[in-house]
């Protein structure tokens, strides 16, 4: 007799122990707003079964609406990763070519690089209705949408610039996966990360070689790409784990793709970014709560904040690390909004298509957003920042960038010494 | 029961709502006889609808007994292409574990070539490439033109095309005697099983194609045909593991074949004399569950911890021939019997044996004595008209967000676009796992005899996936209260049926995600909405 | 992470558990694998509905006395239980929900099959009879939404009429629901409330209601407005000029997500700590004392507390699991009250009382927890995943999941 007869159920993403509860449909932000999403239960562990009976199955159409924030998983009592089967699914089945718009919602970092050369002239242009309005036509990039400013000197030439001279004066080291967005888009917060870290006695490296992590390329047809990216960053960050340096991120999105997606949807093995990859909010409370670090604040920092889970983090279950780290700091007054999709989802809300569904699907947090009345929403993803930013009066930060405002420096780097 | 039916007088009476009988009315009318058939309860409800659904080339009786092979590779090859909507052709293997001997190999290549079956020996590598849920260990393989067939969706469209041609169908009426005057059958005594009412049938030939209750039937006939009961266990698992059929390359035996069928995979069978008695009320015990979970893990390993949903049992109809115990090397030979020059008794004909593959040629022989014996000369024609549904006009393949198109396309072939399907409501699903419509409710009932929920499952496989029934049995029960006409306190003890019926297959197999199922079932069910107040 | 208390579960216990904790200036955190089973709510909650005999009861104080000696109102104190229900109502209203119903007689659901059954509180808006001989109106109308399956109209219109109320039914449909049905399987109620939930949908919806109430005294909806809060159906009821009310639909329940969201806030606003989508795999037991524990999210952090519950469910909810060979209680391998032969788990008939639904993990007159036959002092267990009753046969589910809640917590406060 088989010495595991029946005693546990193996399925690729657990998929068999779906019980068709329908929960996961209560939760899903596409489903809830058009009909033309067969929501996941359907699209997930119902047509998966068609699917590995026949691979004409796939319906790709469907399936694309998927913004894959995974909230069904959450959601579900039993532990099936639905979004994870309709992700693996379109990775697996799709035989669609992505475009010129894929390519270029896709390609974060090369577009990133282009475009920082040009930034004032990318920016213009981006905003520019003229230009918008091709995109909108020709590359199928909504017009409403508020591209994202590139700024005009990318993070990682501030830091070789600027910071790495003066990192290795410090005992203890992290190394930092910025990501595509603190590079070309918002290097402030890179730039915040490391003053907060420097307080603490951190001194930050970057990794020998940091690509994309992927999660625009898979979404966007590109999972090939994705995974030759994905192999690079584990190599560097073995190398990083292996000169004592843990790994640290400020973006939810590519830590979930890296440490809980690149084994079983790209086949990536990233025991390393499980082990040694994480959040700097929750570095940074661990070491506060063991009594390792001790922060001190700027006595007349006041402000009113909104937390937003974003969709990933709610995923991660770190949520809780960047809101206890937000609530040290005295002169927060702290609301926390209830956690529901903003309707970005990284790259989908810019597809022209899409459009509509996203800003229908975040139109909620918009109205708790406004009617909080605060200085600032705080959240952890930088595409929510985005939809926020376009769709709110609100300013929004990181939590790391709140607790760099909010440090009294030169107090909390003698602390730490 | 219908008046006319009573009144008329028919050609032939045929017994038995499953394949063999369903096929036998079908032929009967497309020779121009007026045909009747008479099921006790509802169409498949004996061993057409117990058993793998396998479409056997053969081989797996090549060696052992070479006229059914070849019979069933000449049938395989028929119904391919007269029922290709109930058909799925993926091929099947036969592979040699280690503790197997490979010497079989060569004699079973041998044997299935001399029946005419194709045998292609390949690597034991390829094999795992093709289908990769085999069990790793293999030393050969075998590969052989096996596919599936879904019993439920032949037999039906042999009703229907019986119908086409002028049959008529009388479900739940079960003989309960026959009209013999001068040593001559003049037709049957009926009982209407839902309403108790007595009635008559009566017909120049009647022809037995009861199955395994075929032996009840010649008793009342006071002829004597000695049946075999063998009772055989199976299981269903969630999902498809394999897609292709997996046989073991050795003697049959228990659990030997695992059969990957619609959406989900069935391992079977276990072989067990019984009782005649029990037949009408086969379960599946936990040494049977244990045989074929062991013995299917020896196919495809994954099948160990693979989820299953229920465990069903039938009964195979065999001639008994000799005291074998195992009931295996019997043959499953087509035996029809003219009891007028058997037993001296007229108008009488019992056609059993043979096996769901050879439904059709069992028809055909049974069809074609009927037709002597009533002086009638007309061939056979189904071995080259295609069933209703497996007419050669292909279908446009809908591309997105119509799963169940999809679906509907595969169960009831060219016949999918005359499903209801003008409105969003039509178009909405009963049953998701299975992707069974509003439409499809509806014609099933009006157009396959669907009156109950037990049978619309049959006909369209609503309630048959992951869940068995949790939410659309409920949704199909309001769908069909409407539709059926039926009064309301029918339709809810008809639901309160069905939740019992599906939970007759789920409890051997009661553990964990299945068993985590039936609770939330019965508290949907039990506790929700109190459906235990209609339970009889 | 250090708390007070970690609950395991955040379903109706769990949440009534650590309302009572974190009222009482506790550090309470709720880790939760999923959502839960209020999502399959009926809008009522029962203490105890029907005897041994499965005959209704009509007071469930007085009857926890003829109780067997297993079940957990028998450990909570016969004599305790009014006082706990009492408390288990004031903490769903101080969440913000109505509720109608009274402790010393139950009153009457009516179930999406048309089937009364008691129960003990139900969510304001639902119809319910005083007594099971039927519902306060003569003449209803039953509206259902056009293509909405999983409100079984022609069962609750029988239901009704055979307590000799007049019975009508009705569809109507606006275009934003027509458009949703173009999904063809996701016309549910969840999805159906979040197309009304603007005033103009609101408005839509009750003109129709208001066109075909004809003499009718009141309306009847199936259970699908209303998924955040209650202010929807406040709307409703302003516009439609004869009363209203709502019967319950098949899940996902809409008012069971408003049940489960606001516990989930209030329990929130008064400091508690919700992990949602976290699952608890483990943790460590010494001296007869859990230390900490471990979850699949936070891998290397361990979360300590002085006191710990296990609010985890039964099967359905993967509170108890189950394989080819034993039922076992997932997290920590806890003792668990069930048969070691599968054969005995089941009873062939569905409708009979199955035995599997009286499992769940053992526990003491204090509902601590034993492993390997010693009792862990700070480890409690209460709701589904207690042993000793069938929730369906006697409806006492929910009384179960709160009554044992605020017991356990009454005890850790008193420690």
């Amino acid at each position: 007799m088989a010495e595991n007869l029946q005693l546990y159920s193996i399925s690729e993403n657990e998929l068999e122990k779906c019980l068709k509860c329908s929960i996961c449909t209560v939760y899903c932000p596409v489903a809830g707003v058009t009909p033309f999403y067969p929501g996941p239960k359907h699209a997930g562990p119902d047509g998966e079964r068609y699917r590995i009976k026949d691979a004409s199955f796939f319906d790709e159409k469907a399936l694309k609406m998927c913004l894959n924030c995974k909230r069904c998983e959450v959601a579900c009592p039993e532990g099936v990763h639905i979004a994870d089967i309709i992700q693996s699914a379109r990775i697996k089945y799709s035989k669609h070519k992505p475009g010129l718009r894929e390519f270029t919602l896709a390609n974060t970092d090369l577009v990133g690089s282009i475009t920082t050369l040009a930034a004032p002239v990318a920016n213009f242009a981006t905003s520019f209705s003229p230009v918008k309005a091709t995109l909108d036509t020709i590359v199928k990039i909504d017009k409403h949408r508020t591209f994202p400013a590139y700024a005009s000197q990318k993070f990682e030439t501030w830091y070789k610039k600027h910071a790495a001279a003066e990192q290795d004066k410090y005992e203890k080291q992290v190394s930092y996966f910025h990501g595509c967005y603190v590079n070309y888009n918002y290097p402030q917060l890179g730039k915040e990360l490391i003053k907060v870290m420097n307080a603490i006695g951190y001194g930050v490296k970057l990794l020998d070689k940091e690509k994309c992590c992927g999660v625009p390329l898979v979404s966007n047809g590109f999972a090939t790409q994705a995974k030759k990216h994905g192999e690079i960053n584990m190599a560097s960050m073995r190398k990083s784990v292996a000169e004592g340096r843990p790994i640290l991120t400020t973006g939810t999105s590519c830590t979930l793709m890296m440490r809980n997606e690149y084994d079983h949807l790209l086949h990536i093995d990233n025991k390393v970014a499980q082990e040694h990859l994480l959040l700097a909010t929750r570095f940074i409370y661990k070491l506060v709560e063991e009594g390792k670090v001790k922060l001190a604040f700027r006595e007349d920092y006041k402000k009113r904040v909104c937390y937003h889970t974003a969709c990933h983090m709610e995923r991660l279950g770190w949520t809780i690390y960047s809101t206890s780290l937000v609530k040290m700091i005295p002169g927060i007054d702290f609301v926390m909004l209830d956690s529901m999709c903003c309707g970005i989802a990284g790259t989908y809300g810019f597809k022209k298509e899409n459009y509509p569904i996203s800003q229908k699907i975040g139109e909620p947090l918009f109205k708790q957003i406004e009617e909080a009345k605060v200085d600032n929403v705080i959240t952890d993803c930088e595409t929510c920042k985005w939809q926020i930013e376009m769709s709110t009066s609100a300013k929004v930060l990181n939590p790391i960038s709140v607790l760099a405002e909010a440090i009294d420096y030169e107090k909390t780097k003698a602390l730490n010494q | 029961m219908n008046a006319d039916i009573s009144k008329k007088h028919y050609d032939v009476i045929v017994i038995g709502g499953g394949a063999t009988g369903a096929g036998t009315a079908r032929d009967c009318a497309m020779r121009g006889l007026s045909t009747l058939l008479i099921e006790r309860y509802d169409f498949t409800t004996g061993a057409t609808g117990r058993n793998h659904g396998l479409l056997h080339s053969g081989a797996r009786y090549a060696v052992t007994d070479k006229e059914s092979a070849t019979e069933c590779i000449e049938e395989n090859m028929i119904l391919r292409k007269v029922a290709r909507h109930c058909v799925e052709e993926h091929d099947g293997l036969f592979i040699t574990l280690p503790e197997d001997d490979l010497g079989y190999q060569a004699k079973f290549v041998e044997s299935c070539l001399a029946a005419g079956i194709r045998a292609d020996i390949i690597d034991p590598e390829e094999a795992k490439r093709l289908e990769p849920s085999v069990n790793p260990t293999l030393i050969g393989a075998v590969r052989v033109p096996d596919g599936s067939i879904d019993p439920f969706r032949l037999t039906i469209s042999n009703v229907l095309d019986a119908e086409r041609h002028g049959a008529d169908m009388l479900t739940y009426h079960e003989v309960t005697g026959l009209i013999i005057e001068n040593g001559r059958v003049l037709g049957v005594n009926l009982r209407n099983n839902l309403t108790g009412e007595q009635s008559e049938a009566r017909a120049d030939i009647t022809v037995n194609a009861a199955g395994i209750w075929g032996t009840l039937i010649a008793k009342m006939a006071g002829v004597t045909v000695n049946m075999f009961p063998a009772k055989g266990s199976l299981l269903v698992f969630s999902h498809r593991v394999n897609n292709m059929v997996i046989n073991r390359c050795r003697k049959p035996a228990n659990a030997d074949i695992l059969v990957p069928g619609d959406v989900i995979t069935v391992i079977g069978t276990t072989s067990d004399r019984v009782p005649i008695e029990t037949v009408d009320d086969m379960r599946v015990t936990p040494e049977e569950v244990e045989v074929l979970l062991t013995e299917g893990a020896q196919l495809a390993p994954a099948l160990a911890t693979t989820r299953i949903l229920r465990a069903y049992a039938g009964v195979r109809p065999l001639v008994a021939s000799d005291n074998d115990p195992s009931g295996r090397s019997i043959s499953r030979g087509i035996v029809c019997l003219d009891h007028e020059t058997r037993d001296g008794l007229a108008g009488f004909v019992t056609i059993t044996g043979g096996k769901l593959m050879t439904y059709r040629l069992m028809a055909e022989i049974a069809t074609n004595m009927v037709c002597k014996k009533l002086n009638v000369d007309k061939k056979c024609e189904t071995a080259t008209t295609p069933l209703p549904g497996a007419e050669t006009t292909p279908v446009e393949k809908p591309k997105s967000h119509m799963y169940a198109f999809n679906a509907k396309v595969g169960r009831h072939g060219t016949y999918a676009p005359s499903i209801d399907s003008h409105d969003e409501i039509a178009n909405s699903l009963v049953c998701e796992c299975e992707e069974v419509t509003v439409g499809e409710v509806k014609y099933a009932v009006e157009k396959q005899h669907a009156g109950t929920l037990t049978q619309l499952r049959r006909r369209t496989r609503m309630g048959m996936g992951t869940c068995q029934g949790e939410l659309c049995a409920l949704r199909a029960a309001g769908v069909m209260c409407n539709v059926c006409k039926k009064s309301v306190d029918d339709s809810a003890a008809d639901l309160a049926d069905f939740i019992n019926e599906r939970w007759k297959g789920m409890y051997p197999v009661g553990w964990g995600s299945t068993l985590n199922e039936a609770q939330l079932i019965s508290n949907i069910y039990q506790g929700l909405c109190g459906l235990d107040n209609f339970a009889k | 992470m250090k708390f007070d208390n970690i609950i395991i579960g955040g379903g109706l216990s769990g949440l009534t558990c650590g309302i009572t904790l974190a009222k009482a200036g506790k550090k309470v955190a709720v880790i939760t694998a999923g959502q839960s089973t209020l999502h399959f709510c009926s809008g009522s909650f029962d203490l105890l509905g029907y005897d041994a005999e499965g005959k209704a009861i009509e007071n469930p104080v007085e009857a926890v006395a003829q109780l067997k000696e297993s079940h957990p109102y028998k450990k909570a104190g016969v004599e305790n239980i009014a006082s706990l229900a009492q408390d288990a109502a004031a903490i769903l209203t101080e969440c913000g929900l109505k509720l109608k119903g009274d402790i010393k007689r139950n009153h009457y659901r009516i179930t999406p099959m048309g089937v009364l059954k008691p129960t003990w509180l139900t969510l304001e808006e639902y119809l319910t009879a005083d007594s099971a001989a039927g519902v306060a109106y003569k003449k209803l109308v039953v509206a259902n939404i056009t293509g909405f399956h999983d409100f079984p109209v022609e069962f609750i219109a029988e239901g009704l009429r055979k307590t000799s109320t007049e019975v009508e039914v009705k569809t109507l449909s606006i275009p934003a629901l027509k458009e949703r049905r173009c999904s063809p399987s996701e016309m549910r109620s969840a999805n159906i409330s979040k197309v009304l939930s603007t005033e103009d949908t609101l408005q839509e919806i009750a003109d129709k209601l208001n066109s075909i109430a004809n003499d009718a005294e009141a309306i009847i909806l199936p259970a699908i407005i209303g998924i955040n809060n209650d202010e929807n159906i406040a709307i409703l009821k302003a516009k439609v000029n004869k009363p209203l009310f709502v019967i319950a639909t098949l899940p996902p329940s809409v008012p069971g997500v408003r049940v489960q969201k606001a516990l989930r806030s209030y329990f929130e606003k008064i400091g508690g700590v919700f992990m949602m989508g976290n699952k608890v795999c483990g943790g460590e037991i010494e001296d007869g004392k859990v230390k900490h524990i471990e979850t699949t999210l936070l891998p290397d952090e361990q979360l300590s507390a002085d006191n710990y519950i296990l609010a985890t469910g039964s099967f359905q909810s993967e509170g108890l699991m189950s394989n080819y060979v034993k039922v076992y209680e997932p997290v920590l391998d806890l003792d668990v009250d069930a048969s070691d032969k599968r054969t005995e788990w089941v009873d062939t008939m569905v409708y009979n009382a199955q035995p599997y639904m009286e499992y769940g993990v053992k526990t003491n007159n204090v509902f601590q927890t034993q492993k390997n036959g010693s009792t862990i002092e700070n480890l409690y267990a209460i709701g589904s995943v207690l042993s000793g009753h069938n929730a369906i046969k006697q409806a006492d589910g929910t009384g179960v999941s709160m009554v044992t809640a605020i017991a356990v917590a009454k005890n850790i406060l008193n420690k």
